[in-house]
């Protein structure tokens, strides 16, 4: 209802929109003047997005784009201040007089840790969050994500933004993240503009995110901007590193698990820039030993490695070249050879993404943006058993998806009232859900490859950041299509976010945003293995829909303190999940030849329902000063209901979570010295667990077959009765974290001491529960094992310039 | 196979995790709400000399545990075949624990819809249905293609060959699951002969399809064993027969039987929650089943 009333009303507002943007166009040319350019961090020359930039006395008030780029337009003939502020940088000012179009470059500076430690007092004013049109929105500050404490000293992102109200984490150390009562598949995870699919490494334990390489984290849980779609629940948006255009810089770490290193540097100084970051474990070189010992010399071991790149190039003031790419492989290896057999096999995943990018300016207050996307997931399994010269068996499987996409996006601003933004983007899936190749001697080849399912995901938008008096209106409309085996929906996607400014400091806010997604992911773990299915929405399994009303209110305080309370009520379609009973290994029907290639086994094994989410959260941050971080608390309830789970009944999800809470402090005790800590609280999670048993008979088919006599002795089947799907709730999770950095400047650089302790106080967190029978048999016990004790680690990193 | 590199990950996890610490403790928490609940077992067919009702409760998973198996024998326990308009009551019989009549009294017919009525003493009332499938012939299955390698030396000192067997069906109905069950027989360059059980994916169960045939696929190295003399089997190896029982099922039955066997240790998978198809919140399975005998030559 709400969606069909804001649907048809939509499309007015919109109109009036366009039209009131149109007329303040024809009016410019010659009664208005623009100012506008870049935004750049002094010492790097990276750009700046999200710098606010105020003209005084005219009180207009714009930011920069995602690039840098800015535009602010005033009457001609007004003589202004224009201020520019950014969060940990010094705020910077030109005075400038509206005669003409003006372009203008603007470099800040960052105010320097060794200042901030010591009596330099910030006078960089933040970005309100009162001043925003747009709610259930965060940056993540990219360096507290260096400085919070993290497991084993990997510097995790996604394991920061679980730290966020309305976001709560899978089980212990994984790095999936579930968003307002959405799955893990229902967060659009964009790095550089390519989606990524499988974020984890080590099983979901570590991210895929280099925090070294990335310039800017945002999250997004709702009120959606109508630029993004394709997922209901949010949207994770990384930027990499430009690089550093002025001079040669880097830093390298060493860790408990792995090493990394980022460098960055001039190519052509002041026109071309580059960023090259990666890592890798080495996991297996510490077990291989233990390995060895354990086995008859076998060579086993699993590492992971990811890299990150970007370059640069100004062709002229108006345009810009981007070219970023990150590749990612986790690997399992195992050679066991010995005198005349061999077992070997290696399980793979990883992720590929390339972007190409061109950013054109083609007036003072119109800039463009296309990029070209090439994204890619694959996860591969080879076996070779090997029992003499001429018996050997041979297993190859595999599952990839690639991404084509293209995308256009416009940012206009044609007075400070209006920013407008309108694009498009098609993305072609290409799906091959499994292929598989057997050969057995030298006398047998099998092989079954089910057919590549080509969807074609497209989008067209429009949106506003609108200034009225104390109203800011962030309306937009997404139409979003989709096409899959001949057949195509399009769907209209409203969005609208609005805030009413009570006062300058204080803000109340609402917003609503209609989602739709176009791919599901089959988990049958719960726990991320990269064994999970990406499959597309097809003929016969609907794409998921959510809406999603939040309201709230925000409120800036002094010395850098910022509130915000939100409320959010969203409902979910077509939510897809395994059925009872269902075979969990698709593999099953690798050699099953009543499943033809072009069949989609999964479309039997799931079944699809509804979903619902609501709750409230608060945030408490305080990003600049001596002290910063934040606390989060979330009150939730999300709950899920299938005709064919449950007896058809609804249920609590599986991270359904009453309360969550996080504390994060960032403290400079001195020059020297940086102290952290987080602590985090949540409800346990809702599973299933045995209730009951029952000694009852089955029946087993067999060749000689025998009728059903449950008196003959089919007495011992016991079957577990588990209840309600997710009735018991696990014991609650906390954990605090603390960590001490101590930085030291050298002559080429700063290096630093991090000694960090998970789990400080040796909380026995639950990874899993289970029961266990006491020696006599006569008591059955309730178990649980628990994953990470308190581990301490200590990692180096050395940065140079 | 996959077993295998699974065991070999979680050997490589295994090490990380101990590395660094993974406990075992009892929980600090509420044990699972237990609720008694009434379970009922029936399976009809028409191969059945007895019509048989398993009647009893669900008991307490965690805490004290005993082997008794808990029956109830008071209750009233009827069965309509409701395609013929006919009804019987079937008595507890004390010495075997269960509810038993012999088939003449109703028999259970192919294609005939069954309803059994349970009421217990304290007035709770369960039913469920079913529909026997319909009857098999022998020549309802039939051997496709098939290909047998040559003999191949392997590790431990033995032979190993290469099978693969392809069975076809005639026709099937929908809203029933078929499955072979059979053995096949190979003969050696010396008249021995060698046998093997054929497994074919997801236990060979497979839904009718009114509109094509059915095919199970076995492809496998066997191990070969000593012949019926103590001698090792010789090349060429073809294939004498298969023999078994063909196998026609409900949705009950198969939904039990492969849930029976899909109980998994994982504790990360989300559990394959009891099949019931009875009224009122009652555990079990009402399920009807058939099969043929039968012996199939190439």
């Amino acid at each position: 209802m709400i969606c069909r009333l804001l649907s048809k009303s939509w499309f007015g507002v919109l109109g009036l929109m366009a039209s009131s943007a149109i007329q303040v166009q024809a009016q410019t040319p010659s009664s208005k003047a623009s100012i506008s350019g870049y935004l750049r961090e002094k010492s790097s020359g990276e750009m700046l997005g999200n710098v606010v930039i105020a003209a005084v006395p005219n009180a207009s008030r714009t930011l920069s784009n995602s690039y840098g780029f800015y535009s602010i337009t005033i009457p001609k003939g007004q003589a202004q201040w224009v201020y520019f502020r950014f969060p940990g940088f010094y705020a910077d000012s030109i005075y400038w007089t509206a005669k003409a179009d003006t372009a203008v470059n603007v470099e800040l500076s960052a105010i320097q840790v060794v200042e901030s430690m010591g009596t330099v007092e910030i006078k960089a004013k933040k970005t309100t969050i009162a001043d925003r049109a747009d709610m259930s929105r965060i940056d993540i500050p990219v360096q507290q994500i260096k400085e919070i404490p993290a497991l084993l000293g990997e510097k995790d992102v996604l394991k920061v933004i679980q730290l966020m109200p309305g976001v709560q984490k899978g089980g212990e150390g994984q790095s999936g993240i579930y968003v307002r009562g959405g799955g893990p598949d229902q967060n659009l995870i964009v790095l550089d503009e390519a989606i990524v699919y499988n974020a984890s490494h080590l099983f979901g334990f570590f991210s895929l995110f280099n925090g070294d390489a990335l310039r800017s984290v945002e999250l997004v849980k709702g009120g959606f901007p109508s630029r993004y779609g394709g997922r209901l629940s949010s949207v994770i948006d990384m930027n990499m590193k430009e690089g550093n255009n002025k001079k040669f810089a880097g830093e390298v770490g060493i860790g408990v698990i792995s090493s990394r290193a980022v460098f960055e540097g001039p190519i052509v100084k002041g026109k071309s820039s580059f960023m090259i970051s990666g890592r890798r474990t080495y996991l297996d070189a510490l077990v291989q030993p233990l390995i060895m010992a354990s086995t008859n010399g076998a060579n086993a071991g699993y590492y992971f490695y990811d890299m990150n790149a970007k370059a640069n190039y100004i062709l002229s003031n108006k345009d810009k070249l981007y070219v970023s790419g990150y590749f990612g492989r986790d690997k399992f290896y195992l050679n066991d050879k010995q005198a005349k057999s061999q077992f070997k096999t290696n399980f793979g995943w990883g992720n590929k993404t390339l972007t190409g990018r061109w950013n054109h300016q083609f007036n003072p207050r119109t800039f463009a943006n296309t990029a070209l996307i090439y994204s890619h997931y694959d996860l591969s399994i080879n076996i070779l058993q090997k029992e003499s010269d001429t018996s050997q068996f041979e297993l190859g499987y595999s599952s990839t998806i690639n991404d084509y996409g293209v995308k256009y996006d416009v940012d206009f601003r044609p007075n400070p009232k209006h920013m407008i933004r309108a694009g498009f983007s098609t993305i072609n899936h290409q799906f091959s859900p499994s292929a598989i190749v057997l050969k057995v001697g030298s006398n047998f080849n099998f092989n079954r490859k089910i057919k590549v399912i080509n969807t074609y995901e497209s989008g067209v938008y429009v949106e506003d950041q609108w200034r009225e008096g104390a109203w800011n209106f962030y309306p937009g409309l997404r139409l979003s299509h989709y096409l899959v085996e001949n057949k195509q929906v399009l769907n209209p996607e409203p969005r609208l976010s609005m805030a009413y400014n009570i006062r300058k400091d204080l803000a109340l806010k609402a917003s609503y945003a209609l989602m739709n997604q176009y791919i599901h992911l089959l988990s049958s773990t719960g726990i991320g293995l990269p064994t999970d299915l990406w499959v597309p929405a097809t003929a016969n399994v609907k794409p998921m829909q959510s809406q999603q009303l939040a309201t709230g209110i925000a409120k800036d305080f002094n010395k850098g303190f910022s509130l915000s309370v939100e409320g959010y009520y969203k409902t979910m379609t077509n939510v897809i999940t395994y059925k009872e009973g269902a075979s969990f290994l698709l593999g099953d029907d690798f050699f099953n030849p009543n499943v033809s290639t072009n069949d989609k086994a999964w479309e039997s094994q799931v079944t699809s329902g509804l979903g619902w989410s609501y709750g409230a959260e608060v945030f408490l941050q305080k990003q600049v000063g001596k002290l910063s971080g934040w606390i989060g608390y979330t009150l939730s309830w999300t709950q899920l209901q299938f005709d064919e789970v449950n007896q058809g009944l609804k249920y609590y999800a599986k991270y359904d979570r009453r309360h969550d809470a996080s504390i994060v402090c960032i403290y400079r005790l001195s020059k020297l010295f940086t102290a952290s800590a987080t602590w985090v609280y949540g409800t346990g999670n809702a599973i299933t667990m045995p209730q009951g048993y029952l000694r009852g008979s089955g029946h087993y088919m067999g060749s000689f077959p025998e009728v059903w006599d449950a008196a003959a002795g089919f007495f011992n089947n016991e079957l577990i009765d588990y209840g309600k799907r997710n009735s018991f709730r696990m014991e609650a999770y906390h954990r605090l974290d603390v960590g001490l950095q101590f930085k030291k400047e050298k002559v080429r650089g700063i290096q630093t001491w991090e000694l960090s302790f998970y789990n400080a106080y040796n909380r026995y967190n639950p990874f899993f529960y289970y029961g266990q029978l006491n020696d006599a048999g006569t008591v059955r016990t309730l178990k649980k094992a628990t994953l990470f004790p308190m581990i301490p680690s200590l990692s180096w990193t050395y940065k140079f310039r | 196979m996959m077993n295998n590199i699974f065991r070999w990950i979680g050997g490589v996890l295994s090490v990380v995790i101990l590395a660094t610490g993974c406990y075992d403790q009892d929980a600090a928490v509420d044990l699972p709400t237990y609720k008694k609940r009434t379970a009922i077992t029936c399976y009809l067919s028409p191969k059945d000399p007895n019509i048989t009702v398993e009647l009893g409760y669900t008991k307490p998973y965690f805490g004290p545990q005993d082997y008794e198996v808990p029956r109830i024998g008071d209750a009233k326990v009827t069965i309509t075949d409701i395609t013929a308009g006919k009804s019987v009551k079937i008595p507890f019989d004390s010495a075997i624990m269960l509810y038993r009549i012999r088939a003449f009294a109703l028999p259970i017919v192919n294609e005939h819809q069954y309803r059994v009525d349970v009421e217990l003493k304290d007035g709770s009332i369960y039913f469920s249905t079913t529909t026997v499938p319909p009857a098999l012939k022998e020549t309802d299955l039939l051997i496709g293609q098939y290909r047998i390698g040559k003999l191949e030396a392997n590790n431990w000192g033995g032979q190993s060959v290469n099978v693969a067997i392809e069975l076809k069906s005639g026709t099937t109905k929908t809203g029933f699951y078929y499955a072979p069950k059979f053995n096949m027989v190979m003969e050696d360059g010396q008249g021995d002969f060698y046998g093997s059980e054929l497994f074919f994916s997801n236990e060979g169960i497979a839904e009718g399809k009114s509109s094509d045939t059915l095919r199970y696929f076995f492809n496998d190295r066997i191990f070969m064993d000593m012949g019926p003399g103590g001698g090792t089997p010789t090349d060429p190896l073809i294939l004498h027969e298969c023999a078994g029982t063909f196998w026609v099922m409900d949705e009950g039955y198969k939904e039990r039987y492969l849930r029976d066997l899909q109980v998994s240790d994982n504790p990360f998978a989300e559990p394959v929650l009891l099949y019931t198809n009875w009224s009122n919140d009652a555990v079990g399975a009402l399920g009807s089943y058939d099969w043929v005998e039968a012996t199939i030559t190439p």
